[in-house]
């Protein structure tokens, strides 16, 4: 009998010593599981959810140049996606929408993302990053849904990360007005977060409190917010960090375009 | 078969030393043990019943022994009925014993296990290693074909080690890996790693019932294969050997020089008749060019070439050679068993082989009645090498480049072809490089096994194995001349490319069975747990551009070189359980389980149930049959189980990854961002499939003749398949979700007939089975016709869809005045096809009119590659010293598809066939085999039941005539048999595919692979 009980556990104790043994992750690159472990690896997680400043992979018209493409404003003289709108020859399998669309649902999703992650790896964060990245990632959202209000209207608010197909399907449009109040808000958190201005070389161009005060003046302006326009860019205008070109005529020429104080305001 | 009887009389004789003395009153009576066909049984038992006295017959079949004149005896040997025979006083007794095929104690390998038989209640479909080596072969997988029923066994090509063999048991359950689960002694390996003159037996579980104890790897079925392990006694000595030379099966014909200018030109006028007058255009060549063509052709090659690029490229015949020895035998204590294989099989394509060196050593060791052990161990090297950068770009250019372009210079230089390519130069490693595989194994196996008593049995057993192959491909600048030998054009850059893959699978095991008659109940208990884990890594590097042809990566330079590599990792681990239960020999029944866990799956999915039920009532045990002597074999059987297949491609299919290449540019700086780009669902888990299955077996007369039917239907849900996912969610991928359903029904027919006539015996066997498939569900995904073959549901995986034909236009005149609008201009001899009704004109919500213009509205689904009615029949005789096996071999329905260059003349610049020369449109006809002669015609190459192809076949799949050698003269040189053969495979097929193609192989695969192959081949098998 004392054999069998050996030999039951000899088995036992090979299971017991492999229950972790079914944990594979890629050998070849993180994922969601294994990431995010330190400030230099959310650090890149927020700069990722830049990419999709661009409206539209690989083309070279941007917000808010592509809208003025589909009106008689503007005129491609190439075929375009934009161009077939403005002749009124689009329809519902017009991959440009359906880009445009899902684009800035990817910038969405991945702020959702680090929004989540910056929140439960806090501890790995001093009090100025977690600041600036969640300021930033909280910018970058009402961004892409400012886009997102002025080309479709209603759309669906997603504020967390969908994990299954079955959450997904409880989306629904919410109404503009509902999705401007959270962009507001959105721009509001940011602009508490966010840095005036950045002294690392690298980081310049990031976003900073003036620009989040900067485009809520502008979502708030398109949508008749205009007490919140108001309120926003005088913000802007009193933080002392901004001034007018003094020659405006000059932005269209060859001067302008090399002019330090622009590159300095940028 | 002989090495049993070996084994056997070893055995016997070493019982022999422990008889003992043994004393006993009687006379001696003598006598003789022969077999049906008159030759003497050597080491027979002839035992007096009711005693342990016995004796053995000796070279002559004759035995002496002490025996009362009322004593029964009894003789046995293996693979002949038990006789008893009374003495009755006699002094010298005759006994004639006859072979007994199907011996009610033949043990079948199950799952973890064996089985007798009659006690199975599983659909399970076994093939002994005897049946397989009958056959020579080159490698396993072709030696399975046709033997058991609902295994479907294709392959593409003939090229050796790169046949393209699929082996499918009873259909496509999946979207995604349908390979059944392959085990060598209980390990996982692959059909082609066992070498067949060292397979025992190959089972093969069909059902759920007899697979679920494999579960999550067993929904596409499971093919067991064990290997020989030696007996008691003296050392045996065995030599196979198989050498024979291969021809292609049948090839296109391809048309000359003049007829493809003459049909070139007639081609020609036709794409350019006039729209309006109808007048045909002009031509490229003319009868003047090609009257001076035909007289100059003979005389100067080199300008007028007529090139047969098939009989250039192809060798005539191909030699393959098969040797096998085996060294076997051992004590009572310890035994062991050797065996070295070496293949060696030229292609008819040239430059091509397989060259394969395999040994094998299994050992037993006895260190008690307790305790028991095995090391086994099995290594393989395997080479297979063809020309270029592979042999698919050479062989599309046999069958495309035309005979008007020259092959050779007048000094032997490759000659420069304008449309298509130098087939020949591509099939010289010399000229075009070459492109080899070398793959190793190396298994090992420890077993140990430990009975502390009778009832109760523990087997542990671990078992890595190495896999390690390098793929190098060395491709080299073909200069190609002209006709005066000026270098005009260089094809292919110098360039080297290696890939080195190595794998690890650990296997640990632990068995315990339970085995006891507990109030005429017999029970069999079976509990265990597996773990498997995989490691794989691969390493690949090319450069480029050397002036020199040395063949290694350091002698090239290293500007454009480039490197990658990558590693993965997999882990399984399982329980399983299975009681089997008999009571009175009449009701089975038979329960498994086994709960597997993947670490594909994300924590929370990865453990999967898989149970299984089946039960057998044999009727014949029943008292209301027991007496009806005809029938000595009813059993019916049922059963109904679950599988899972975590096959899906990626190990890691549920891991959702950060992409590190993510960067945004900030002040003219790029800073690195690191964000997921692809989606993977975290809820995503096995494939399962259910089956049921029923099955009745019928012996008669006494087993000569034995029927087995079946019946199942095997539903795969949870199928995983790339879905689109709501944009919202943040991601542009569509991500793996389980969401296909599959369903196959099917049956399957055996018959075995055994008798003789006097000294001939002989065997029939026959099966004939059947499956139909169905996608019931593809989550809406329905795709464009861009492929011949598409998948939708509601109909069988893989079906071709097209447009349908009704026949060709007989005239210009008839073809402008139809007004369905096709494709293009049409004309006499074009294809019409079938305006579908897709309109609804009464409102009576049913489509009832043709929308006047073919499109892809009207593409109906026309047929499908996946053979049915597939059926194969066996004749076997002996006749004293020889024995002849014919074995054929067929399906009974199924399509194959003609399109591009072997459909169409001058598609794409490719040569003429004979069959489109012979079947062209002439005016007035409406049905002949070929449209019209065209160059382009947008109209005629849609897809369409025009190019639909009946690729039904029988085949003669082996003819072998053996002689064995008398034993009485082997005897006296030592040699315990000599069998001498034969043997012919694919010796011919009936049909009804255009002259030139092999029906097995598919035409999609005809374009670009070698033919298959017909062999002859001469055999000995040698037993010392």
């Amino acid at each position: 009998m004392k054999k069998y009980i050996y030999i039951i556990l000899t088995a036992l104790t090979i299971l017991t010593n492999s229950c972790d043994l079914l944990d594979k992750n890629p050998l070849d690159s993180p994922n969601q599981a294994t990431f995010w472990n330190n400030a230099t690896e959310i650090d890149g997680g927020v700069v990722a959810c830049y990419r999709f400043l661009i409206e539209y992979p690989n083309v070279q018209y941007t917000f808010p140049i592509v809208p003025d493409l589909m009106t008689d404003i503007g005129f491609p003289r190439q075929e375009s996606d934009a161009k077939k709108i403005a002749q009124g020859q689009h329809d519902s399998n017009l991959s440009y929408i359906y880009q445009v669309w899902s684009f800035a649902y990817q910038g969405v999703g991945r702020c959702n993302l680090m929004l989540q992650t910056i929140e439960s790896k806090s501890s790995v964060l001093t009090q100025d990053q977690y600041n600036q990245y969640k300021g930033e990632c909280h910018f970058l959202r009402a961004f892409y849904y400012s886009r997102l209000i002025s080309y479709f209207g209603d759309v669906p608010l997603v504020l967390k990360p969908i994990e299954t197909v079955g959450d997904a399907s409880k989306f629904v449009r919410e109404s503009k007005e509902v999705v401007l109040d959270t962009i507001l808000s959105d721009f509001t958190i940011a602009a508490a977060l966010l840095k005036d201005k950045y002294t690392v070389a690298t980081s310049i161009g990031r976003a900073t409190k003036g620009a989040a005060n900067a485009y809520k003046a502008r979502i708030a302006l398109y949508n008749e917010k205009w007490d919140a326009a108001i309120e926003a860019s005088q913000v802007v205008i009193s933080s002392g960090v901004y001034d007018l070109y003094p020659q405006y005529g000059n932005l269209f020429m060859a001067s302008g375009l090399t002019d330090a104080t622009i590159k300095k305001l940028s | 078969m002989n090495d049993k009887y070996c084994l056997w009389i070893v055995i016997i004789i070493q019982l022999l030393a422990f008889q003992g003395a043994f004393a006993q009153k009687g006379s001696t009576i003598t006598g003789v043990v022969k077999d049906p066909a008159g030759e003497p049984i050597i080491g027979a038992s002839v035992v007096v019943q009711g005693l342990s006295a016995g004796t053995f017959t000796d070279l002559n079949g004759g035995f002496s022994l002490n025996a009362l004149p009322d004593a029964i005896l009894k003789i046995t040997y293996i693979g002949y009925k038990t006789e008893t025979v009374r003495v009755n006083n006699r002094s010298s007794i005759s006994v004639i014993m006859t072979e007994d095929a199907k011996g009610l104690d033949e043990v079948v390998v199950v799952g973890y296990g064996t089985q007798k038989k009659v006690n199975l209640t599983g659909s399970i479909a076994s093939v002994s290693g005897a049946d397989l080596t009958k056959r020579p072969v080159m490698n396993t997988t072709s030696a399975l074909q046709g033997l058991a029923s609902g295994v479907t066994i294709t392959s593409t090509s003939g090229q050796p080690g790169k046949e393209g063999s699929t082996i499918m048991i009873r259909g496509i359950g999946t979207l995604n890996n349908n390979n059944p689960l392959i085990l060598v002694d209980g390990i996982v390996g692959s059909m082609d790693g066992v070498s067949p003159s060292d397979i025992e037996s190959i089972s093969i579980l069909k059902d759920a019932a007899s697979s679920s104890v494999y579960g999550s790897r067993a929904a596409n079925g499971v093919i067991l294969i064990t290997t020989k392990r030696a007996g008691e006694g003296k050392i045996k000595i065995g030599v196979n050997s198989n050498v024979g030379f291969q021809t292609v099966t049948t090839q296109p014909h391809f048309l000359g020089s003049i007829d493809y200018m003459e049909l070139y030109d007639l081609a020609n006028s036709n794409d350019t008749r006039n729209v309006t007058t109808g007048a045909a255009g002009g031509v490229i060549y003319g009868e003047d060019y090609i009257a001076n063509y035909k007289a100059k052709m003979a005389l100067d090659p080199y300008n007028y070439p007529n090139t047969d690029w098939q009989a250039i490229t192809y060798k005539k015949q191909a030699i393959q050679q098969l040797y096998n020895l085996t060294f076997s035998g051992g004590s009572d204590k310890m035994k062991a068993l050797g065996s070295i294989n070496y293949t060696n099989q030229e292609g008819v394509f040239p430059d091509t082989y397989l060259k394969r060196y395999s040994a094998r050593i299994n050992t037993d060791y006895k260190f008690s009645n307790t305790l028991s052990a095995g090391i086994d161990f099995s290594g393989r090297h395997t080479a297979v090498s063809e020309p270029g950068s592979g042999t698919s770009a050479a062989i599309s250019s046999v069958r495309r480049t035309a005979s008007i372009y020259p092959w050779v210079t007048p000094t032997g230089n490759p000659a420069y072809v304008q449309i298509g390519a130098n087939s020949w130069a591509l099939s010289q490693e010399k000229l075009a490089g070459y492109n080899r595989n070398v793959y190793d194994e190396g298994v090992v196996n420890l077993k140990i096994a430990y009975t502390p008593v009778k009832e109760l049995r523990f087997d542990l057993s671990y078992s890595p194995r190495i896999n390690y192959s390098n793929n190098k491909v060395f491709s080299n600048i073909i200069t190609y001349y002209d006709v005066d030998d000026n270098p005009i054009a260089n094809a292919q850059t110098r360039a080297i490319k290696q890939t080195y893959n190595y794998t690890f699978n650990d296997d640990l095991k632990f068995l315990v069975n339970f085995e006891k008659n507990i109030h005429g109940h017999d029970v069999h208990l079976l509990g265990g747990f597996q773990q498997n884990t995989y490691y794989g890594e691969y390493l690949y590097g090319r450069r480029e551009g050397s002036d020199f042809s040395y063949d290694e990566i350091a002698s090239f330079p290293v500007t454009n070189q480039s490197t990658d590599g990558n590693g993965s990792e997999m882990a399984l681990q399982s329980f399983f359980g299975r009681l089997n239960c008999a009571y009175a020999n009449k009701y089975l029944f038979e329960a498994d389980v086994r709960y597997d866990g993947s670490s594909r799956f994300a924590e929370g999915h990865r453990w999967g149930m898989f149970p299984s039920f089946s039960a057998g009532w044999r009727i014949n045990e029943e008292p209301f049959l027991k007496n009806i002597d005809w029938i000595s074999n009813t059993k019916l059987r049922a059963s109904w189980g679950r599988l899972g297949n975590q096959e899906v491609g990626s190990y890691y299919p549920s891991s959702l990854n950060i992409s590190l290449s993510q960067p945004v540019v900030f002040n003219g700086t790029v800073s690195d961002g690191y964000g997921a780009v692809n989606y993977a669902f975290k809820d995503i888990s096995w494939e399962t499939t259910t089956m049921s299955n029923i099955g009745i077996d019928l012996g008669f007369f006494n087993n000569k003749l034995a029927v087995a039917f079946e019946y199942y239907r095997r539903t795969t849900r949870g199928i995983l398949m790339n879905l689109d996912i709501p944009s919202y969610m943040g991601y542009g991928n569509s991500p793996l979700q389980n969401a296909g359903v599959i369903q196959n029904k099917g049956w399957e027919l055996n018959v075995d007939y055994d008798n003789h006539i006097g000294n001939l015996n002989y065997h029939i066997s026959a099966n004939l089975s059947d499956v139909r498939n169905k996608i019931v569900d593809m989550k809406g995904i329905t795709n464009d016709y861009s492929d011949i073959y598409t998948s939708r549901a509601g109909y069988s995986y893989g079906t071709i869809w097209g447009l349908q034909t009704d026949g060709l236009f007989p005239s210009n005149s008839e073809a402008k005045a139809y007004t369905v609008t096709q494709f293009g201009n049409l004309q006499g001899g074009d294809i019409k096809y079938v305006d579908q009704k897709t309109v609804d004109t009464n409102g009576d919500g049913k489509p009832d009119a043709g929308d006047g213009i073919i499109n892809s509205q009207d593409y109906v689904a026309i047929g499908n590659t996946i053979p049915r009615y597939t059926y194969s029949f066996n004749i076997s005789a002996e006749y004293k010293k020889f024995d002849i096996q014919l074995f054929f071999q067929g399906v009974g329905k199924c399509d194959g598809y003609l399109q591009g260059d072997l459909a169409w003349a001058f598609n794409n610049g490719a040569n003429v066939q004979q069959w489109q020369k012979d079947g062209m449109w002439t005016e007035g006809q409406i049905n002949s085999k070929y449209t019209r002669m065209f160059i382009s015609s947008a109209n005629n190459i849609k897809t369409s039941t025009f190019w639909l192809q009946d690729a039904s076949y029988l085949r003669m799949k082996n003819l072998q005539i053996g002689y064995t050698l008398p034993k009485k003269v082997l005897n006296r040189i030592s040699i315990d048999n000599l069998r001498v053969y034969l043997s012919a495979n694919n010796l011919f097929t009936f049909s009804k595919m255009i002259d030139g193609y092999d029906p097995e192989q598919s035409p999609t695969n005809a374009q670009t692979s070698v033919p298959l192959l017909r062999t002859f081949s001469f055999g000995f098998n040698l037993n010392f």
